[in-house]
């Protein structure tokens, strides 16, 4: 009995089957008839390894694990094969309807979403961004904006105490000062950040929201040159056809002071809830900066103007979206935050 | 404020105000807000939010007032005058004021004849409209009159002050007056008191005492028309808590010549109503400084309005709203305000007078000239944008918390609000309570893909304010699954990828987590340290007993001084790099750092790249072992690195990782 002949023999037969396998099962036979421990072709050539002459056997040994070894490498290689010429027969099965499979997503706070909007609008114009503490006196909170103690205008920035002397800022108007005794005019800076009021929660009222700041100073700064800012940025906040309007208030560091209102954009003036009938939103306050704040940071008032403005990022975002309700910023609610788009 | 439009055709006859609509608007344009505008048949109320320099506004009268500037017309005063008769007031009483720096005007009237009874139809149809009830004839008139002039005037029972007379004094130390709220208030000197010979029967500018309030019997009644110091009426209701129609015009500083008129406007409707008006008035006043004049000339009012209103109309404007203009150059004035307008001392004050009355909506619109450079956004902002959108973009959703926070850890360690307004009694000195706060919603609300963070200021003791970034991960739960692959757990090491993640993206490098030391809370698990400086901690938490968490927080100041260039460019290497594989046991107290800086200390500039591949603990291994597996990276700028090459390159690193233990597999 020539073993070695057998399995080359063995090794032609393997040669020829396989050539003609043309699919994975066809190989998986294949690989179970040569290669099976129970009743492989050459697993029962390999069980007759101890019989024979011993000066052949370890020739014959070596051959028969080169010969499994050349199966495996051959059924491989014609698997490769035949799955790629399934392919390029036939492509994958897609269900083009299962849904995608979608990394995960995260979401940025919607008041950050407004205030980008808000300062990419000022930083078009021209505007740095300035921030400040939260923690201020009550110097640069209320006396340097020309709001003595016992003013009036406190009442409506009842404020949270942390001593005397230091609170946490009602407004961002500390900020202004700051900067601007930092700055020299020509000033033109927009200030973001949270501000605080003791108000009691309700739907319109939270202790703490976000407001966003306007400071211009510079020669020859007028009044017309708020309104036109404003309008400027009102029409690329709510839209072109947006009117504006500006009534006078006070409050203690501007004068003259406005009110500023646009026409609804929702109802387009017809009137609605959110604008409560009158075809307007109130939407910031601002004025000429009193020449009383010059005088604190020392600034020469002679022939120097400037103007302010101030909204709440939060308010303008309520207004956008038509949100009902001021305290679901501070929820995080996932399934709230998720409406605002990345 | 609420005032009626009758009340106010009335005081502007043959002024065409063109109907409640009409008014609102005009109302609003010059600065007096209606919040809303009911209409009642042919009245209709409107509720005026007027703003805290206007108290002048706080009246029909100067509402009034407003509305003739608007329309050039003249206001119809009501009449005060009275046939006084009987004794001299002189003679019925006196009013001693001790504190004039406090009280710069008292103005008294008797009444005799009084019969307190019920108010005519028309006073009290009129109350009710701007939503006052009906109490009786003497306290009617006083509000009427109130609401009519601005001016409060209160009406003791004559013969109830003891010796006839009033006294304005600070009060006692704890001198004690029932108002006529009845509340028993105890005083302080702070609080200016109204009192007769003996005790306090008033509270000055705010409310009176009960025992000396006009009732049922009273015949001869004394009227107390005064002017107060603001701020001292301010302090006083602040203090007492108590606001009075009386008091919130009085803060806000009134007309010192309306008091006479006010007490003359209430004796004549009295006497309309029957009663008598002794002869004479009291009259104490400080002397005061009439309002000076200011200064304004054309061109400060281009130049802060920017349009050109020539001299003579804002001179015009100034006359309709009352004031005394005098004309010095060509393109100058000199205007003196009224008595009613405390609030006008500047030359802008002017100028907003005459912007307002000439229309903000004729004010055009320009923009600025652009005469400031703009600047780049300051490095610690872009910090913060960065990190935001480099954690979104992980998936991660950005929330905001209060910063103030209810104390879960040690309070002595936070600053507490003096006056805080519900549980949340101090400033968060940590991000991560916050942060649980938003989780455990989330988690109560059954919402998935619960991974946040949030930027915001931390307080530290005893005054450091900084800010912060927290990233809160839940550990244990699957990740977002699909119909393909069920999401994996997350745990610590998803929290330091975002991390390590994060640091790529904004340009940080070399930052070390060590494990935390002894002494830190249980929670701390790591320690971030970047060139020798603490950047922050990892933290696992509970967000309830059924939800951990990893969470961490960082310093973003501490980080700031740690980005280095985002880019660093490097030419691409032209040859190939080869990678082999080394897998070893080794023991499980020995970190993954100390072998990693094994095989980069062994190793020459070849070596390019270590990741860990596999790591395995567990039953197949002997005990107190891992197995790990490394994939080291090699790579020459100069050449294709040979076979044998890489080989020898990569014995050397084995070596290394056997010398410090590791047994080759």
């Amino acid at each position: 009995m020539d073993l070695l002949a057998e399995l080359k023999a063995l090794e032609a037969s393997f040669r020829a089957e396989i050539a003609a396998c043309s699919d994975d099962h066809a190989l998986t036979e294949l690989r179970d008839r040569y290669l099976s421990r129970k009743r492989g072709l050459l697993s029962d050539k390999m069980r007759l390894l101890p019989q024979i002459d011993p000066a052949q056997r370890a020739v014959a040994g070596q051959r028969a694990n080169e010969l499994k070894r050349l199966i495996e490498e051959k059924l491989q290689e014609r698997a490769s094969e035949i799955t790629a010429s399934q392919r390029a027969a036939k492509p994958d099965l897609i269900d083009v309807t299962l849904p995608g499979i979608r990394p995960p997503r995260g979401f940025l706070h919607p008041i950050t979403k407004t205030r980008r909007e808000i300062c990419r609008i000022f930083m078009q114009m021209g505007y740095s961004i300035e921030d400040g503490p939260e923690l201020d006196t009550d110097y640069f909170n209320f006396e340097a904006a020309n709001i003595p103690p016992d003013h009036p205008a406190r009442d409506a920035q009842d404020s949270f105490y942390i001593s005397e002397d230091t609170l946490l800022r009602t407004h961002t108007t500390p900020v202004q000062i700051h900067s601007m005794l930092r700055r020299k005019p020509p000033i033109r800076i927009i200030a973001p950040g949270r501000v605080f009021r003791r108000d009691a929660t309700d739907a319109t009222h939270t202790p703490m929201f976000f407001q966003v700041e306007g400071l211009v100073v510079g020669r020859g700064i007028s009044f017309a040159h708020l309104r036109g800012t404003l309008q400027t940025f009102a029409h690329m906040m709510f839209g072109s056809d947006v009117k504006l309007r500006l009534r006078p208030s006070y409050f203690p560091f501007v004068e003259p002071g406005a009110e500023v209102d646009i026409s609804c954009f929702l109802c387009k003036g017809r009137g609605c809830r959110v604008c409560k009938d009158s075809g307007w939103i109130e939407i910031l306050g601002s004025g000429m900066v009193h020449p009383a704040l010059f005088d604190r940071v020392g600034y020469d008032p002679t022939g120097l103007t400037g103007f302010a403005f101030g909204m709440g990022i939060d308010r303008i975002t309520l207004l956008k979206y038509g949100i009902e309700d001021t305290r679901l910023f501070f929820e995080n609610d996932l399934r709230f935050i998720s409406q605002f788009g990345g | 404020m609420k005032v009626n439009y009758l009340w106010l055709k009335d005081l502007l006859p043959g002024c065409s105000l063109g109907g409640p609509e009409s008014v609102s608007r005009t109302l609003t344009s010059i600065g007096h807000a209606v919040d809303t505008l009911t209409i009642r048949g042919e009245d209709a109320v409107f509720d005026l939010d007027i703003t805290s320099n206007r108290p002048d506004c706080l009246s029909v009268i100067g509402i009034a007032r407003e509305l003739a500037a608007v329309h050039g017309a003249s206001i119809n005063m009501p009449p005060s005058d009275v046939i006084e008769e009987g004794p001299r007031i002189e003679g019925v009483t006196t009013v001693i004021v001790d504190s004039d720096d406090l009280c710069p005007r008292f103005c008294a009237r008797v009444m005799t004849g009084v019969v307190v009874g019920e108010s005519p139809d028309w006073l009290r149809a009129r109350l009710e409209t701007i939503g006052q009830r009906s109490i009786n004839n003497v306290v009617d008139v006083t509000n009427y009159v109130l609401f009519e002039t601005g001016h409060p005037v209160h009406a003791y029972d004559l013969d109830r002050l003891n010796g006839h007379m009033l006294r304005v004094r600070p009060a006692r130390p704890g001198e004690r007056l029932r108002t006529l709220d009845g509340v028993d208030r105890v005083l302080d000197p702070q609080v200016l008191v109204i009192a007769d010979q003996k005790d306090a029967v008033g509270l000055a500018g705010i409310m009176g005492g009960e025992a000396t309030e006009v009732s049922a019997g009273t015949k001869r009644i004394l009227l107390e028309s005064a002017a107060f110091e603001p701020r001292g009426i301010r302090r006083a209701s602040k203090k007492l808590g108590l606001r009075t129609e009386a008091s919130t015009r009085l803060e806000k500083g009134c007309d010192q010549e309306a008091a006479l008129f006010a007490a003359a406007r209430v004796c004549r409707l009295l006497q309309e109503m029957g009663c008598q008006v002794s002869r004479g008035y009291l009259d104490v006043r400080a002397a005061s400084e009439p309002h000076g004049c200011i200064d304004l000339t054309a061109e400060e009012v281009a130049t802060l309005v920017g349009v050109a209103i020539p001299i003579d109309e804002c001179g015009k404007i100034l006359e309709k709203l009352g004031f005394l203009v005098r004309f010095d150059a060509p393109s100058k004035l000199c205007a003196c305000a009224p008595s009613y307008r405390n609030d006008v001392v500047s030359s802008v004050d002017l100028v907003e007078e005459i912007a307002r009355i000439y229309g903000y909506d004729r004010i055009p619109s320009l923009l600025p000239p652009l005469d400031s450079e703009p600047e780049p956004l300051v490095p610690h902002l872009q910090l913060e944008e960065d990190l935001r959108d480099g954690l979104v973009g992980m998936g991660l959703t950005e929330v905001i918390n209060y910063t103030f926070i209810t104390p879960t850890g040690d309070p002595s360690q936070m600053r507490p609000l003096l006056n805080p307004i519900s549980e949340r009694t101090h400033l968060r000195n940590t991000l991560l309570p916050g942060l649980t706060e938003s989780a455990l919603h989330n988690f109560n609300n059954g919402n998935e893909g619960i991974r946040l963070f949030e930027i915001g200021h931390i307080f530290h003791l005893p005054d450091q304010e900084c800010a912060a970034l927290g990233i809160l991960i839940p550990a244990g739960l699957p990740g977002e699954s699909s119909w393909r692959s069920r999401g994996s757990t997350s745990d610590y090491y998803d929290l330091k990828g975002h991390i390590e993640d994060l640091f790529d993206r904004i340009g940080i490098r070399q930052v070390k987590f060590s494990p935390a030391p002894d002494g830190c809370t249980t929670m701390v698990v790591a320690l971030l340290t970047a060139g020798g400086d603490e950047i922050g901690r990892c933290e696992r938490i509970d967000i309830d007993s059924k939800h951990p968490a990893y969470a961490a927080e960082l310093n973003l100041e501490a980080l700031l001084t740690k980005v280095e260039s985002r880019v660093s460019y490097r030419p691409l290497v032209r040859f190939p790099a080869s990678s082999r594989d080394v897998s070893f046991l080794i023991d499980e107290n020995i970190e993954y750092a100390r072998l990693a800086a094994v095989v980069s200390e062994a190793s020459g500039p070849e070596f390019t790249g270590l990741s860990l591949i596999d790591l395995y603990r567990g039953d197949k291994i002997p005990a107190g072992k891992k197995s790990m597996t490394m994939r080291l990276r090699y790579q020459s700028s100069e050449k294709t690195l040979t076979s044998v090459e890489v080989d020898s390159l990569h014995e050397r690193c084995v070596r290394a990782l056997e010398q410090a233990g590791a047994i080759r597999r």
